[in-house]
């Protein structure tokens, strides 16, 4: 490795306790989309002995979580929303310390559980979104209501406002064939005004799925994965609802285990035999030894620099300024904003 | 969990001492795994493959051959299936042909499924 080569490892903020803690808090949806893994997938089916996350698990996760400020994902194989008891777990999270990252279809809200959220300060909330008109919305979020999306996010943004909350409401997109995310992002950013326009890769999760490549309108890689390490393994790990810990967010079939959260503390999985396994023979340049890792067609669409966290600087960045100046949305945001789609290959 | 077989999702792992494809459900193309190393780094090996008939109960227990997969194997299997017929539009033509796909793919015993 020469002086300019990039250094990679265990990022530090997460040299005791994972960043981020991805969460399958629920399973069930409401919505068929056609890029969805689930939806495409027998996952769901095998997770009928736990379609929701139990309060106890979820309560353990955020209070192991809380005192390291992590972020705990909530997303995994439905519609988070859906949980019974949702709001009151996610404001027990941000109660104990935990940061929360939610990731929503934007179907299932109503007044009170979006002050609820806001009040706690819920720290991003995240629609997905994935179109700019009711057309589009109707083939890639199927089942699910564009007026009903439209009104949740303006009424999201405009009790924000009202309650200054300080909780960042971003939209993401699939960058799919068949959707021009360009338009997708110019009309979340300017016409509804969120603080942020997360453009996604049409991700397959390889073996897991019967999702086809051919559907992505943008397969240019982030990282090349000859030379470099998967960074999930140095950041975050991921949680089903029952309490098993897969290596990745690639592993949504739940084929390994790194332990299970009712059995272990998490800094223990974090630092146990699996997870030093995946990290060693990534940062020697071995990853592709694993079986697992041999076999992801995912790894090249993640990045040591443009992700998750950029999207919180610049989601923060974003409601910051618009907190201060009361004529939003503009379309001043869209040129400071970076884009999530990598345009060349990050070595 | 799931496994993806010659391009084909099967759900898993049942065991085979009780596990039972019952007369009134889909028939399946069912597969014998065995699954070892570290349960972080988890390697699944392909013992044998084989189709149920429509309208008969499939119970493994029964089946003559699952002491000789337990031999193969070494150690003990686990049955993934994957749903194939009526309601696919499927019959014993398409089950034996995945089953002959299948083992061109993957060659049991020793045929090793990514996971």
């Amino acid at each position: 490795m020469n002086a300019a080569a990039p250094v990679y490892g265990l990022r530090p903020e997460a040299s005791v306790f994972p960043m981020m803690l991805v969460l399958s808090f629920v399973y069930p949806c409401n919505a068929l989309c056609p890029h969805c893994p689930y939806t495409n997938s027998n996952i769901r089916k095998e997770y009928r002995d736990a379609p929701f996350m139990p309060p106890a698990l979820f309560r353990k996760i955020a209070d192991e979580s809380g005192p390291h400020g992590a972020y705990l994902r909530i997303s995994g194989g439905g519609e988070p929303m859906l949980h019974p008891q949702a709001v009151e777990l996610l404001v027990h999270a941000k109660a104990v310390g935990a940061k929360i990252g939610l990731i929503t279809n934007g179907s299932c809200f109503d007044e009170a559980k979006t002050r609820a959220l806001l009040a706690a300060n819920v720290d991003m909330i995240e629609f997905s979104v994935d179109a700019s008109d009711p057309e589009t919305y109707e083939v890639v979020r199927k089942g699910l209501d564009w007026d009903m999306l439209v009104a949740t996010v303006r009424c999201m943004l405009a009790l924000r406002r009202e309650m200054g909350s300080t909780s960042r409401i971003v939209a993401s997109g699939v960058n799919q064939k068949g959707v021009d995310v360009d338009a997708v992002e110019r009309f979340w950013m300017e016409e509804i005004g969120v603080d942020y326009f997360i453009k996604r890769k049409f991700l397959t999760w390889g073996n897991s799925t019967e999702l086809d490549a051919s559907s992505s309108a943008d397969p240019t890689p982030y990282l090349e994965t000859d030379e470099t390490p998967c960074p999930f393994i140095f950041e975050r790990l991921n949680i089903d609802s029952r309490g098993n810990v897969m290596v990745c967010g690639y592993d949504i079939s739940a084929n390994t285990s790194m332990g299970n959260v009712w059995q272990e503390s998490i800094a223990d999985i974090w630092h146990g035999p699996g997870f030093r396994f995946y990290r060693e023979r990534h940062l020697a340049n071995r990853g592709k030894e694993i079986s697992l890792c041999a076999g992801c067609p995912d790894w090249k669409y993640r990045s040591w620099t443009h992700n998750y966290w950029k999207v919180v600087r610049g989601a923060e960045a974003t409601r910051v300024a618009r907190s201060t100046v009361p004529s939003q949305p503009g379309p001043a945001r869209l040129g400071e904003h970076d884009d999530f789609q990598a345009q060349t290959v990050n070595r | 969990m799931a496994l993806k077989i010659a391009g084909r999702l099967f759900t898993g792992p049942f065991d085979p001492a009780t596990f039972v494809v019952r007369g009134n459900q889909e028939a399946v193309v069912y597969a014998v795994v065995a699954k070892g190393g570290e349960a972080w780094d988890p390697h699944f090996r392909l013992i044998a493959v084989g189709a149920g008939e429509d309208g008969v109960t499939l119970t493994f227990a029964d089946l003559p051959e699952l002491a000789s997969w337990q031999t193969l194997a070494a150690m003990p299997v686990s049955i993934y299936i994957h749903a194939l017929g009526a309601r696919a539009g499927a019959g014993p033509a398409e089950r034996a042909a995945l089953v002959e796909a299948i083992v061109a793919a993957v060659a049991p015993p020793d045929g090793i499924i990514p996971p």
